[in-house]
């Protein structure tokens, strides 16, 4: 007997889970079976989980509620599935059936909870970030204390570059990710002074707000679903105002969630619409600097050996996870470094780090290992999460010896070395045509 | 009496009732193994306990605990807790077999190993590496690149599955057939029997002084002990592989292709077979590229050094032309190569995305049989109305029909059954075996008694009895109790030979008094003797027929007493080989009775080549165990107990034997008369060469000595070239001979072990190959025969100073044998299972050697 969901509900997610053969082919995937090396913390036992549910074979929630809850839904196991199982709608129905019966398992920590209604002004976050970069001697509020070490230092100045080319390619708009705004700014500048760079016109869109993703995997469904809404609404204004070619972002984990839209609005058929509209638009900024024929932009690396932690989202539900890899391998002079279980979410999980810190920590102590394997003198990230993430974890593992650097500074200062380097040959070409003169 | 989950199968035979231990007891017990591993680490609550209900086959079924271990040595007292609570214990892995063979089926404790998951050593200078249990075969892959060594084994689920799982599944892969499959690769460990004694497992190289209890461990699916810990042979990575990929229009073509290539003694890494089926729906939901026209594509790989690989590559091409394949695309990045393999790793998942569900089947039939076997399976498909993919192992014969259905679909699911039964039994009518490398687990526990007869299902059971006698370690996998199995096949038709010999036994048997049996065996004098007062005599010397050589299937069935020279002879003519015959006038019957080595091969000795054997045990039963097939086994490998038992289990009466192409070339190099100390130092780099030769013998007369090497294959010249150089360094000079100079040495060895048995001064035994130099140094002696691939020692004459290294000698009048005394015990048992009132002659154990017990 089905218990208490709505019947087509659980009806269609039986439908889903019908397609797991548990296989297994997703437990190398999952970071948290690979820290724990229990079932019951695998996609496959998760999914076993709330099929017991949807049967009506279970009789208390402690079990599926200990196996909903760990999950980073960093969703690699959908790249690993064979059988292409949509893992994302049986955990959502999973939680959500915790959910309707109270379960307070995912109310979230109160840093969690803090961390959430930030999101929502980034000035404020972008002043409180400010104010503990500042006062490192003073103590934080003892929710926040631990989390300190996430916080990335002082930024490098980013390197003037040659001015920009026309803008040939078209206009694109700029996603603004909240954190980004708030703690990368830098990242924010290199990334469009890229794409000026490689001839796009970069607009940011007017009354944008949070993406809502990490509100809608904390269960604040409704939060979530109303950030939705007003991003869909003003990037159709704007899309409609500049005749934009696409929406660009640098934060994988916001971009997904963009492209997840009519998903998640599914229940409004019209909004979901609308949104289905603008999903085909969304792109990382790395697919928009390669071309045709290759990178659209030249970069000259400086001997260094470059470790690359994919955002999960970018890879597994936008499916653009190879354009980072091709232009890391396209920088002259630096190599990229790639290693076994470089596909494993480093345990940031948008606020999932705030929430579960010791498994994220495990998780993240499992990455580092990973990572030092190939000895990187830098580690790139593309998502503000993972960045805060990988930053905590370089500071754990300082044996690792690699600096952490959102993607786009990084090839920001590949591209300026690149120009420089050009314009000196250049110079020094017309030297020698001059000197050879009669 | 619990309540059945969704999804449990009927299975005929399997209404088993679990421990149902009253709740107080339950608890009790929960108690005692919280306070032997630690809460945390003890599940009993029901709902979580459904996380450990199912593993990959697709059937629910509840344990009644699951306790995780972290530390090998926890599974002893684990097992010892459990046990004396009477409740089952089924080991488990990454849980992704497909045979059921995780499953609880009659509740229990599922014993969680998948945290033991540390390679504990590679050991680069004997090719072997340590490891617990829980490891992935692709993470130990990942450890091993970085020394240029790999794991043979490497199935289709090598990115999950454990290394624990696939030597208790005798797993395979598409590789098999130039490597074999896991029983290959398995030279020791550590395990727990149900009491809960750690044991380590005796080595399988060619010096074992036990029977091969490891054989039989590997492939029992958990039912007879837990591996704690595994010893594994790893190998040089071959420097260049060439990937093809053929297509045809005609499936008999395709296989017709496969013919040509193992009759041009070209033997692939690779050669893997998609029907049309498959490449339609590869093709629909992977995109990989493969023609759609197709009736059938073959993915090839030859390895070796870069020169040979690439001449076997255009060897293979030439055929496939021959042949007539409509097209062959040959990758020459690794871009291309991933691009060619793509179809071939997709189709699990796309025949996935067919249907909600696929039911993997795997069945083996002789490899000649294999385009048959498919038209068959087809036929089957058409006539259920089903959709079925056939993806084949075709250079072993190994085909695996993936049946798609709905499990919601109450009547798809019964054609699907109806259509498994029917494959099975085609593949058992062809001489194949029901499972090739996923195992019987509970899946086809129904199935072996159409594989098996009256006798063979007795003694396997009798054998999980002798070990496991409360049926506690994975309670009704693999094999069944006899009453359980609802219809036998008929007895096996016994061959000329056991018919003569089983009527002997039977006589002994009415008067209670032992027997003797005698080949023309050179070995006898170090053999167990017969009791004094044995008054029935078999002679199976006459018995020299070479029943059948299978040229298509590669394997040779023979009489015991064939000699080997024979043998050798007769296959020559053919083009083929047995790797380890020596072309001597000994019996082949002798040989692997006495596991006898060869220095001309560096595996692990017969049982790398025995694939059937039927024998009469010391109850007068004629039994026949393994396959005409190279994924020979279901239910238990009894055959390995066979090799080197010494007619201690019973008398050998037919053997089927494994062949391959005799070596294109084959030169044996000789460095004679140099200080031992430098021929270690070239057998040191030899055995880590990534073009190591066929095979070394050492023989030492004091502090110096000869080295032979034997270099043959595609690859001699390179190998050749390393031995020079090698010796070069070392001021040594090398003589190359042909073939005829190993012969020589046969016999030059052979007499010398004739005389030191005869003189009663020779001891056999052997150690790490890289220790081999340590031995020396302590003493071997005046004269000693040394295997530096095997690290087997024999020595001929003298005394040896050192005692560690020897399991058998004799020395004045008698033989004596060293038996591990951790073995002593369960071996006794095998014994009483084979030869209940000891007719048969028994280890002789001087006194004094086992009084550590």
């Amino acid at each position: 007997m089905a218990q208490e969901q709505p019947e087509g509900r659980w009806t269609a997610i039986l439908t889903e889970i019908n397609h797991c053969n548990k296989c297994g082919f997703c437990l190398p995937s999952c970071p948290t079976y690979r820290l724990t090396g229990q079932e019951l913390h695998s996609p496959r036992g998760r999914i076993a989980m709330v099929e017991a549910a949807a049967r009506g074979e279970l009789e208390q929630w402690s079990a599926l509620e200990e196996a909903l809850t760990y999950c980073v839904a960093c969703r690699n196991c959908e790249t690993a599935c064979p059988s292409g199982v949509h893992y994302a709608r049986i955990l959502e129905a999973g939680r959500e059936f915790l959910r309707a019966r109270h379960s307070r398992a995912f109310r979230g920590s109160f840093a969690a909870q803090q961390a959430l209604r930030l999101a929502k002004y980034p000035g404020r976050l972008r002043g409180l970030v400010r104010l503990a970069r500042r006062l490192t001697g003073v103590p934080l509020p003892g929710a926040w204390a631990r989390f300190r070490a996430m916080l990335p230092p002082e930024p490098r100045p980013l390197p003037a570059g040659p001015p920009p080319r026309a803008a040939r390619r078209g206009t694109l708009l700029w996603f603004d990710s909240c954190v980004m705004a708030a703690v990368f700014e830098e990242a924010n500048r290199a990334t469009q002074a890229l794409l000026n760079a490689a001839g796009w016109r970069v607009v940011t869109v007017p009354r944008q707000t949070c993406c809502g993703a990490i509100h809608l995997h904390s269960g604040e469904r409704a939060q979530a679903l109303a950030l939705a809404r007003q991003n869909v609404a003003a990037l159709e204004a704007a899309v409609a105002q500049y005749g934009a070619a696409g929406i660009v972002h640098n934060a994988g984990g916001c971009g997904a969630m963009l492209t997840e839209y009519p998903q998640v609005l599914a229940e409004d058929p019209a909004w979901a619409a609308r949104a289905q509209r603008l999903a085909g638009l969304v792109q990382d900024f790395t697919a928009l600097l390669w071309g045709e024929e290759g990178p659209l932009l030249p970069f000259q690396g400086n001997g260094e050996r470059v470790a690359l932690q994919n955002s999960c989202h970018l890879v597994n539900v936008a499916k653009a996870g190879q354009a980072p890899v091709r232009l890391l391998e396209s920088v002259e002079g630096d190599t990229y470094v790639p290693y076994y279980g470089q596909e494993i979410c480093c345990g940031s999980g948008g606020v999932y780090n705030l929430n579960h810190t010791d498994w994220a920590l495990g998780i993240l102590d499992q990455k580092m290992r990973a990572v030092a394997t190939v000895h990187p003198t830098r580690i790139v990230v593309n998502n503000p999460g993972c960045h805060l993430q990988m930053q905590w974890g370089a500071r754990r593992h300082p044996e690792v010896g690699a600096e952490v650097e959102h993607l786009a500074t990084y090839l920001w200062r590949s591209y300026v070395r690149a120009a420089a380097r050009a314009s000196s040959e250049a110079t020094a070409m017309e030297g020698t045509a001059a000197e050879g003169r009669p | 009496m619990r309540k059945p989950l969704w999804g449990a199968l009927e299975r005929p035979g399997l209404d088993i009732q679990g421990p149902n231990l009253a709740p107080d007891a339950l608890e009790q017990l929960r108690q005692r193994l919280v306070a032997a591993v630690g809460a945390h680490r003890v599940w009993s609550d029901a709902e979580k306990l459904l996380a450990y209900s199912y593993d990959a086959t697709g059937e629910r079924h509840l344990p009644d605990l699951v306790v995780f271990v972290d530390r090998p040595e926890e599974i002893g007292t684990v097992v010892q807790v459990l046990g004396a609570a009477g409740m089952p214990i089924i080991g488990r892995g990454a849980g992704t077999n497909l045979s059921g063979g995780t499953m609880p089926i009659a509740g229990g404790a599922v014993l969680a190993l998948a945290r033991l998951n540390r390679v504990r050593e590679v050991d680069v200078e004997n090719l072997r590496a340590v490891v617990e249990p829980g490891v992935v075969n692709a993470d130990f892959q990942e450890v091993l690149a970085p020394y240029h060594l790999f794991f043979a084994p490497d199935p289709g689920s090598h990115r999950i599955s454990t290394l624990g799982g696939n030597v208790s599944e005798n797993a395979g892969g598409p590789h098999c057939v130039k490597y074999g499959v896991t029983t290959n690769h398995v030279l020791g460990g550590l395990c727990y029997l149900v009491d809960g004694k750690p044991r380590r497992l005796p080595t399988t190289r060619d010096w074992r002084g036990s029977l091969d209890v490891t054989g039989l461990l590997t492939g029992s699916e958990g039912t007879l002990g837990l591996l704690a810990e595994l010893e594994l042979q790893v190998l040089p990575k071959p420097p260049r592989v060439e990937t093809l990929l053929a297509a045809f229009d005609d499936l008999d073509r395709a296989t017709e292709a496969v013919s040509a290539i193992i009759r041009a003694r070209i033997v692939p890494s690779t050669l893997e077979l998609l029907d049309r089926v498959s490449i339609e729906t590869v093709e629909r939901f992977a995109h990989a590229g493969y023609p759609k026209d197709a009736e059938a594509v073959l993915l090839i790989e030859v390895d070796g050094s870069p020169e040979a690989a690439e001449e076997e590559r255009r060897r293979v091409e030439a055929l496939l032309a021959e042949v007539g394949a409509i097209s062959v695309a040959r990758a020459t990045t690794p871009t291309e190569v991933e691009r060619l393999w793509k179809g071939r790793r997709s189709a699990y998942g796309a025949a996935a995305q067919v249907s909600s569900h696929i039911w993997v089947q795997d069945v083996t039939v002789p490899r000649p049989l294999l385009p048959a076997m498919m038209r068959e399976v087809n036929q089957i498909g058409r006539r259920y109305g089903l959709t079925i993919l056939i993806i084949a192992h075709a250079g072993d014969g190994n085909l695996h029909p993936n049946i798609t259905y709905d499990p919601a679909d109450p009547d798809e699911v019964a054609r699907m059954h109806a259509a498994d039964r029917e494959i099975i039994e085609a593949c058992v009518r062809m001489g194949g075996s029901i499972t090739g490398e996923h195992g019987v687990g509970i899946d086809k526990l129904e199935h072996l008694a159409l594989m098996y007869g009256p006798d063979e299902l007795a003694v396997m059971w009798e054998i999980k009895a002798a070990w496991d006698p409360q049926n506690l370690l994975n309670p009704f996998k693999a094999v069944l109790p006899p009453e359980r199995h609802h219809r036998a096949r008929a007895r096996t038709e016994p061959s000329r030979a056991a018919r003569e010999v089983a009527e002997r036994i039977e006589a002994a048997l009415v008067s209670s008094k032992p027997v003797s049996v005698h080949g023309s065996e050179a070995r006898r004098l170090l053999a167990p003797p017969p009791a004094e007062d044995a008054p029935f005599g078999i002679r199976t010397g006459h018995w020299d027929a070479i029943v059948e050589v299978d040229e298509g299937n590669l394997t040779v069935t023979v009489e015991p007493g064939v000699t080997a020279r024979e043998l050798v002879e007769v296959l020559a003519a053919r083009g083929l080989e047995v790797p380890s015959l020596p072309h001597l006038a000994r019996t082949v019957g002798g040989l692997v009775a006495s596991n006898a080595r060869h220095w001309g091969y560096r595996g692990l000795g017969w049982r790398d080549h025995v694939v059937m054997a039927e024998w009469v045990d010391g109850r007068g039963r004629v039994v026949r165990f393994g396959r005409k097939t190279m994924k020979n086994v279901a239910g238990y490998d009894v055959t390995k107990l066979m090799i080197g038992s010494w007619g201690m289990l019973g008398v050998l009466t037919e053997l089927t034997l494994r062949l391959r192409p005799k070596p294109v070339a084959r030169r044996v190099g000789r460095i004679s008369g140099a200080p031992a100390s430098d021929l270690f130092t070239i057998t040191d780099g030899l055995r880590r060469s990534p073009m190591p030769p066929a095979g070394m013998l050492l023989h030492l007369e004091g502090t110096s000595g000869t080295l032979y090497v034997q270099v043959e294959g595609a690859d001699w010249e390179a190998a050749q070239r390393r031995v020079e150089a090698l010796a070069a360094e070392r001021g040594l000079l090398v003589g190359w001979e042909d073939e005829a100079l190993g012969h020589q040495l046969d016999e030059v060895h052979e007499a010398a072990v004739r005389r030191a048995l005869a003189e009663g001064s020779y001891w056999e035994g052997g150690g790490l190959p890289a220790n081999l130099r340590q031995y020396w140094s302590e003493g071997l002696g005046d004269e000693a025969w040394l295997f530096p691939f095997s690290g087997a020692i024999e020595v001929t004459r003298g005394t040896p100073a050192g005692a560690a290294w020897w399991v058998r000698r004799r020395i004045a009048e008698a033989p004596e044998w060293r038996r591990d005394p951790d073995w002593i015990e369960p071996e006794d048992r095998l014994f009483r299972v084979f030869d209940p009132h000891r007719l048969l002659p028994k280890p002789p154990a001087p006194d004094g050697l086992d009084s550590s017990r």
